[in-house]
């Protein structure tokens, strides 16, 4: 049970970051790599929100604002002058932009490169569930992840907002032709999404206690092995595979020991995936 | 030893960088940075003796390596206070290895022939001063290495000595420390698969059996590893009295707030990795009780180790760790070897060090070396305590101590 409460907590901080890519890919085709930055922005201004409020919610509002804009800015100053250019560009501009990202937060006169300790106190009980408990910092993971996947989910099938993108992504020249703000809906999925990967940042920051300057490294393959499995575009199927992912990892861990780095486990399941279903679990296969 | 959150980082660095060119740049760059960053002498001997010393103060280890830098620039300026050897003053000739051993192997040949330095000390990691170590030894030129782990480091030749303790006895000072002074039973084992994680398992793990105790559980992580909940549930299961967990400060404050999460009661027992301030900075009152073998003893009483702790504090700002320590003495150790030389031929300096017994000031207590030139001190367990590091017993036995 408690590998199971395990399971969830962890697959929790991998969802929010796999969703705002996968909406990202979806309504641009773009491998959004930077997107690791933004998740890595996010968790720095929520550190610092906290370090002057003591607060994680404070924290996670910051965190998902800076998200937001920064994920806004680099549409805005990058992707956007180059949506006409073969995909190859966009993929090298965002690759760049990640590393300047981390590279700057590492520097001495920001953040620096060294791990910055984060223990909060979320204010959340200790709760037991069938003899295995949750900490107070588990609980906020799981609480905010819900609560945004919640609200994503009603942005998405009770919104203007959420027609839009859902037009615009599967034909931006049709959605374009048929009255919807093409550029307004591009701009507010990067928010948006970008928001989810400031609040992933902040949740991981809260779970491991600590943040540092590339703490984006591995999310920001990881999160394309989620997004791949769970078909590339999708919103609902990253979801799922997030959950996955963190079951098939805690599972192999707990009975086998770390027989491989738990992010071997990760790509060992995206080959074999593609290998039984090119689409991934839950992509329609393209015509 | 290393500081992991940066390891994990150049790890992750390598596998999610996927354009050649950049690591290519990167790999140029830094090679262009260590032709220019030798802090040299000038005087070219006259009236200086020049030690060269190699450390990563960029990249994953940059702690360590300023921790190295650092705390060997306070050394020389100690010894020239003092009047120099001989009247002739110290100069440090500084690279940067950014952990790299091809790196380390250029800068050994630069230190041998361009720089031509008199004696080299090693600050960096096992893999770099492997690369390095045959170089002097073929160039007849001595190197220290400070706290490279690795047991061949000092075997390529008479010219390479090591301050640091080997796993070998480390590991076996934590397993007297698991089953004499805490009484440990049961005892679980948890380390990083690295060869420093392995070689003080393997000592500790031969001598609680040895010795009567019981291991309930034995695994491996791996160093970028930061989720330890399920195999410390697994543990946990297991109600071990003894946790050793060999590993470097940051997979040390992610086990300690995870047990405590878990509440998993078992002492740890940790290594000279844990011997950082950031331990106690990222795991707070988690870290409280922790129990490491380390080369620094913060509550000695003695003069030499006082003046460094204060002494690098008052440098740097931050307090000083093992690696500074150990690094410290082979700066020492480079001088007094001169000294009893009286002059920079290798094999006098050999010779020199062969009578080294107790080196005189030395911070990590060295009373002499083992035929493998390996440093022999006092067992040294120090605990969190209050929010530090104190001294919580010392081993004297030589049968545990004695380096091969």
């Amino acid at each position: 049970m408690q590998d199971a409460l395990t399971a969830l907590t962890l697959g929790s901080t991998y969802v929010l970051l796999a969703v705002g890519l996968s909406m990202i890919y979806g309504i641009l085709r773009i491998i959004h790599v930077a997107h690791a930055g933004v998740y890595t922005i996010g968790a720095y201004v929520g550190y610092l929100a906290w370090g002057q409020t003591g607060s994680v919610w404070v924290a996670l509002v910051g965190g998902m604002a800076a998200g937001a804009l920064s994920g806004w800015l680099i549409y805005a100053l990058m992707y956007r002058r180059l949506l006409e250019a073969p995909r190859y560009v966009p993929l090298i501009a965002s690759i760049g932009a990640f590393i300047v990202i981390q590279d700057l937060l590492s520097k001495p006169w920001l953040m620096g490169s060294d791990r910055l300790a984060m223990q909060t106190d979320p204010g959340l009980p200790t709760v037991g569930v069938l003899g295995a408990t949750v900490s107070p910092e588990a609980l906020y993971v799981l609480v905010v992840t819900a609560a945004l996947l919640l609200a994503l989910a009603v942005l998405f099938r009770r919104s203007d907002i959420g027609l839009q993108w859902r037009a615009t992504a599967s034909d931006r020249e049709l959605a374009g032709a048929s009255g919807v703000s093409v550029e307004r809906a591009i701009a507010s999925t990067f928010a948006v999404g970008s928001a989810l990967a400031g609040a992933a940042g902040v949740t991981v920051a809260v779970y491991t206690e600590s943040v540092f300057a590339f703490m984006g490294e591995v999310p920001s393959y990881k999160a394309f092995v989620i997004v791949v499995l769970g078909g590339l575009g999708a919103v609902l199927g990253p979801v799922v595979a997030a959950f996955v992912l963190a079951f098939a990892e805690t599972l192999l861990i707990a009975n086998a020991g770390f027989v491989l780095p738990r992010d071997a486990i990760a790509f060992l399941i995206l080959v074999i995936v593609l290998i039984v279903r090119p689409q991934g679990l839950f992509g329609r296969a393209r015509a | 030893m290393s500081t992991p959150s940066a390891v994990r980082l150049q790890r992750s660095r390598r596998s999610s960088r996927p354009p050649a060119i950049v690591t290519a740049a990167a790999a140029l760059l830094a090679l262009g940075l260590a032709a220019c960053g030798g802090e040299d002498s000038g005087a070219g001997g006259g009236g200086t003796y020049k030690i060269g010393i190699f450390a990563p103060t960029t990249g994953f280890a940059a702690s360590d390596g300023k921790s190295a830098v650092n705390s060997a620039k306070l050394a020389v300026e100690k010894v020239n206070a003092a009047g120099g050897v001989q009247g002739k003053e110290l100069k440090l000739v500084v690279y940067d290895d950014a952990s790299k051993p091809d790196q380390a192997a250029t800068i050994a040949q630069k230190l041998v022939r361009q720089d031509n330095v008199d004696i080299a000390v090693s600050g960096s990691y096992s893999a770099q001063t492997r690369a390095a170590a045959p170089i002097f030894a073929r160039s007849n030129k001595v190197m220290i290495a400070a706290y490279a782990v690795d047991p061949e480091i000092t075997q390529v030749g008479e010219q390479i000595w090591r301050i640091g303790e080997l796993a070998s006895v480390q590991g076996k000072v934590a397993g007297k420390l698991a089953l004499d002074n805490l009484k440990g039973k049961k005892v679980a084992i948890l380390y990083v698969d690295n060869d420093f994680g392995t070689g003080l398992t393997k000592a500790f793990r031969d001598y609680v059996k040895q010795n009567g105790g019981q291991i309930v559980s034995d695994s491996k992580y791996p160093l970028e590893e930061k989720d330890f909940r399920t195999v410390l549930g697994g543990i946990k299961a297991k109600s071990p009295d003894v946790l050793y967990a060999p590993g470097y400060y940051n997979n040390a404050a992610d086990i300690a707030n995870q047990a405590a999460e878990l509440g998993l009661k078992a002492q740890i027992v940790g290594v000279e990795g844990y011997d950082s301030p950031k331990l106690i900075d990222l795991a707070g009152k988690n870290a409280e009780g922790i129990i490491f073998t380390t080369e620094l003893d913060r509550d000695s009483s003695n003069p030499a180790v006082k003046d460094f702790l204060s002494g690098y504090e008052k440098k740097t700002g931050v307090k000083a760790d093992a690696v500074g320590a150990e690094t410290y003495d082979a700066v020492l150790l480079a001088a007094e070897a001169l000294k009893r030389a009286g002059g920079t031929d290798a094999k006098k300096l050999v010779e020199g060090l062969k009578e080294v017994k107790a080196l005189e000031g030395s911070v990590t207590g060295i009373t002499g070396f083992s035929p493998q030139r390996n440093g022999i001190r006092e067992g040294l367990a120090q605990v969190v305590k209050g929010g530090d590091f104190h001294r919580y017993a010392t081993f004297r036995d030589p049968s545990l101590i004695t380096p091969p």
